[in-house]
């Protein structure tokens, strides 16, 4: 049909834009209304008025819900119910649609079944549901027994039933609590790791990228389209940050695949460039299985991880990899190119988002190409879903949030912004409709793999690839001309690591920055230079989650950053210490932690941190318990290392990088002390405490 | 759309936590432009506006900004690398987002290498502060921090307009600037900075001429 734009109509509280729409008919078959002879059968095509809602009171906006207007474009109910959450609250919705009884009871109704059907979690208000209640007291007086009241008790019905379960799995956390949430001993006594039933890189990659698909796959069907929205994700509305809890998920599983990826490619300084390379080399076959399964997600976590500073500087180890396979990884980020407004990806998606198969490749992608074409002649039948990289709607989202505002003049909802809000969300939902078609199985042994990989935070990332291969000399200009020589790599033996740190500075692990040794001053009396340096900023206290910027500031004499119980943790300011003296050195440990609950399907997670050679068992504690995501007070637990046939408990005060045994794995266990068992219980878990304090 | 005539294309990007307002600063760069590009099929990320040196020398500016992604680790090499300087982007009544300058300023800058990129230390919503809202980062530490770093700072307000020019063009400048000096080239199959004499290649559709703002919008 074509669309003419007439013009804007105002009434009392609204604003429409009317549009003339040209509607064709078709011509009525003979066959099936055979003795209607004077139907209009001349008449080939009429005009009808379309209005779109532009802006509204939120009165009006409501009202157009359940009006008989037949003018209003169909899609308006959609587009209110997807996007109402940015400027009503479910309940001032419902009061002011049910106090519009006098409109048209059919559209009403209709409404009130579309509502219900689309989004029953609006409906959710533990523990008594009252615009649940609301609605069905509404039912009752004007609709009793109807198929709406119906539905509405059916539904308070299940509310009730699922409040029960929540309170019984409250009394029985771990009944209901999916198991990777809980680092559990076999039995509860000699604790043993269950061999990972896959060892990287030597993994079927078609498999692994199954099951990655598969986990993608679950949180996207679970996405909450709504909970992209510019206003809810972007958090600029801060006390609404919990609403997007959908989103978040995606996002921790995309950052999970690609630490994995980082960490199982630096993990062992120590292989050589070929064998590194080989892990690498996996990852892309995986990446390139996740094209054809159309897991742009999972597909980009890897792309990203492998362009990670840590991974991508690693010269040595990318000469060792085959061409080809250069090549394809190459083809594969061209996909995430942010060229044209990734021109690419939304292409890609454009095509394939609903499609059966993958099937699109640029000109230039001859790696691409034979994937394709050895896909084409392997599988007659195949059908796959897709699933999104969500990062581009978001931004997308936040875009339009920022661009359009709230309100037009009058005080009036701009309502074509929400419009367009609908379009990118309709998108979203319709390749949550798509994904239906994977038929990926379960693997538990896979999640087992996952959840063992030992994650490294970013300035463990690049302290490892910096002993892989050393930083070249600094180019630019600002850090002098001196050269830093890399030291002499040592070796530990007995199969564990012990590593140089070229620069290693205090140990808490919980500290995202790192040292920027590329950068670092070329003279250690320049103190102006010295502070600049960001390698102070990790010195600040390991109770945060983020150092405090104010070290940077203090003059390098007065550090006083050391506030908290580590005062003796020296700072490493590489530059002031003889280059061929190797002092800093740090083991990377494993830790888990004993509940006080025994789950025995034999899994244990364990976290990796970092221990240097001035830590103390508290301290050691701390970073567990960060990395671990436990509050509490540290002097509440014990650590212990994990020997073949025993614990070694270590004392409350030992050093304990000269008091672990390393001829075995550096296995840890965290205990609560007996006494305080009960109040440690895994309820207590909780997320790194958020960095608040002011320093002013 | 005619193609205006430029000397020098820079491409910069925008960095910080989410919600520091880098898009609210970029929709006042591009004058409202933005809205009428904010139709994700046409182009939201990628903007252009065109502004003028102090010897007159034409620059388009292309920025990018990956808001709404910042809590994906998904910022690829290319992103950085291509780009010859940043925006360091911080909300002043809000400490941690100043707190994470120093990440995000340290991953530009190895992923820029071995160019080494020109940074711009800029607070948002001094609106907030004028208005009665709470500081949260003194002008005096980041200052001391910008120029510990070597870099140009600037409190602005993407509401009332105010220095949201100047953070631009302080970047702009030093970058010219350091063409000038010698320190940067032009390189094939690095996009940071391009001559104005080649066509930009593929689909420039988006550029837009804007002019500055000049009043206060939403």
């Amino acid at each position: 049909p074509t669309w003419r734009l007439w013009g804007e109509e105002r009434v009392d509280g609204a604003i429409y834009t009317v549009y003339l729409k040209k509607v064709r008919y078709h011509r009525p078959t003979k066959s099936v209304s055979s003795d209607s002879d004077d139907e209009i059968s001349h008449l080939e095509w009429e005009t009808v008025r379309v209005r779109f809602v532009k802006a509204g009171t939120l009165e009006k906006l409501v009202e157009s819900l359940a009006t008989d207007d037949g003018e209003l474009e169909s899609t308006y109910i959609n587009v209110f119910l997807t996007t109402y959450r940015t400027f009503a609250t479910a309940k001032q919705v419902l009061t002011l649609l049910l106090d519009r009884v006098m409109l048209c009871w059919r559209t009403l109704v209709l409404a009130l079944h579309v509502w219900l059907d689309s989004y029953p979690e609006d409906f959710r208000a533990p523990p008594t549901h009252p615009t649940l209640h609301q609605l069905l007291y509404f039912c009752r007086q004007h609709l009793p027994e109807s198929e709406l009241e119906v539905k509405v008790r059916h539904r308070l019905d299940r509310f009730s039933k699922g409040d029960q379960m929540l309170d019984s799995s409250m009394m029985y956390p771990n009944s209901s609590l999916p198991s990777f949430n809980h680092p559990a001993l076999v039995n509860g006594h000699s604790p043993t790791t269950v061999p990972p039933p896959y060892l990287f890189p030597n993994v079927p990659e078609c498999h692994f990228a199954e099951q990655l698909t598969r986990m993608d796959m679950e949180l996207f069907k679970k996405l909450v389209p709504h909970q992209c929205l510019g206003a809810i994700w972007s958090r600029r509305d801060k006390n609404r940050s919990h609403e997007a809890a959908t989103v978040l998920a995606t996002v921790n599983q995309f950052n999970a695949v690609s630490l994995r990826v980082i960490s199982t490619v630096l993990m062992d300084p120590d292989i050589r460039p070929s064998e590194r390379a080989q892990v690498i080399t996996t990852w892309i076959d995986i990446a390139q299985e996740l094209r054809v399964l159309k897991n742009f997600s999972s597909l980009k976590a890897i792309i990203s991880a492998l362009q990670s500073n840590s991974v991508y500087r690693l010269q040595r180890t990318w000469q060792a990899v085959a061409r080809e396979k250069v090549e394809l990884f190459e083809e594969l980020a061209r996909i995430f190119s942010e060229d044209n407004n990734q021109w690419a990806q939304r292409e890609l998606l454009m095509r394939e988002g609903t499609a059966k198969f993958a099937d699109t490749v640029g000109e230039n992608d001859r790696q691409l190409q034979k994937v394709f074409q050895r896909q084409l002649n392997n599988t007659g039948n195949i059908s796959h879903g897709t699933i999104p990289y969500l990062g581009t709607f978001l931004t997308d989202l936040t875009m339009i949030d920022t661009a359009i505002p709230d309100m037009v003049a009058d005080g009036l909802i701009n309502f074509d912004k929400r419009r367009k809000e609908f379009e990118v969300l309709a998108q979203i939902k319709l390749l949550q409709g798509a994904a239906n078609a994977y038929n990926l199985p379960d693997d538990p042994a896979f999640d087992r793999w996952f959840d063992s990989i030992l994650v490294l935070d970013d300035r463990e990332a690049y302290e490892l690839s910096c002993q892989i291969e050393a930083p070249a000399p600094s180019q630019g200009g600002g850090s002098g001309g001196t050269t830093r020589e890399l030291r002499h790599k040592k070796r530990a033996g007995l199969g564990h690591r012990k590593n140089d740190s070229i620069a290693s500075t205090s140990s808490s692990s919980s500290s995202q920055f790192y040292c920027d040794l590329d950068s670092l001053p070329s003279s250690p009396h320049n103190s102006l230079d010295r502070k600049t340096s960001p390698s102070q900023m990790s010195s600040s206290s390991s109770s945060s989650s983020l150092p405090s910027l104010d070290v940077s500031m203090s003059s390098s004499n007065t550090n006083t950053s050391a506030a908290n119980s580590t005062a003796s943790r020296t700072l490493a300011v590489p530059g002031q210490s003889p280059v061929s003296k190797p002092q800093h050195d740090f083991y990377i440990i494993r830790v888990t932690f004993e509940t006080s609950s025994v789950e025995t399907d034999g899994i244990v997670l364990y976290k990796s941190i970092m221990l240097s050679n001035n830590e103390r068992t508290p301290q050691v504690i701390r970073n567990a318990m960060l990395k671990l995501g436990l509050e509490g007070n540290p002097d509440s637990y014990t650590l212990a290392q994990v020997l073949p046939d025993k614990e070694m408990v270590l004392p409350p005060n030992a050093n304990v990088y000269y008091g672990v045994n390393t001829a075995f794995n550096l296995n840890f266990i965290l205990r609560p002390k007996r006494s305080n068992a009960l109040d440690t219980a895994p309820l207590n878990r909780t997320k790194p405490p958020k960095k608040s304090p002011l320093a002013t | 759309m005619v193609e205006p005539i430029f000397d020098y294309q820079f491409r910069l990007i925008l960095i910080g936590d989410s919600t520091v307002g880098k898009s609210s600063l970029l929709k006042y760069f591009t004058d409202g432009k933005f809205a009428e590009l904010s139709d994700p099929t046409v182009g939201v990320d990628f903007f252009a506006r065109l502004i003028e040196v102090k010897d007159g020398t034409r620059i388009k500016l292309q920025l990018w900004d990956t808001a709404g992604q910042e809590r994906f680790r998904s910022i690829t090499k290319s992103y950085y690398r291509n780009s010859v300087g940043a925006l360091l982007v911080y909300d002043i009544t809000n400490r941690s987002s100043f707190e994470h300058i120093p990440l995000w300023m340290m991953e530009a800058r190895r992923h820029i290498e071995p160019h080494r990129p020109v940074f711009a230390l800029v607070g948002c919503k001094l609106d907030l502060v004028s208005s009665g809202g709470r500081r949260e980062v003194t002008r005096e530490e980041a200052r001391a921090f910008a120029e510990q770093n070597g870099m140009h700072h600037v409190e602005t307000s993407a509401k009332t307009g105010a220095n949201v020019e100047e953070a631009f063009h302080a970047v702009t400048q030093e970058v010219y600037s350091r063409i000038q000096t010698g320190e940067y080239k032009i390189e094939d199959g690095w996009d940071g900075i391009k001559t104005g004499f080649q066509r930009p290649g593929g689909l420039d559709f988006n550029l837009v001429e804007a002019e500055p703002a000049k009043s206060t919008c939403c």
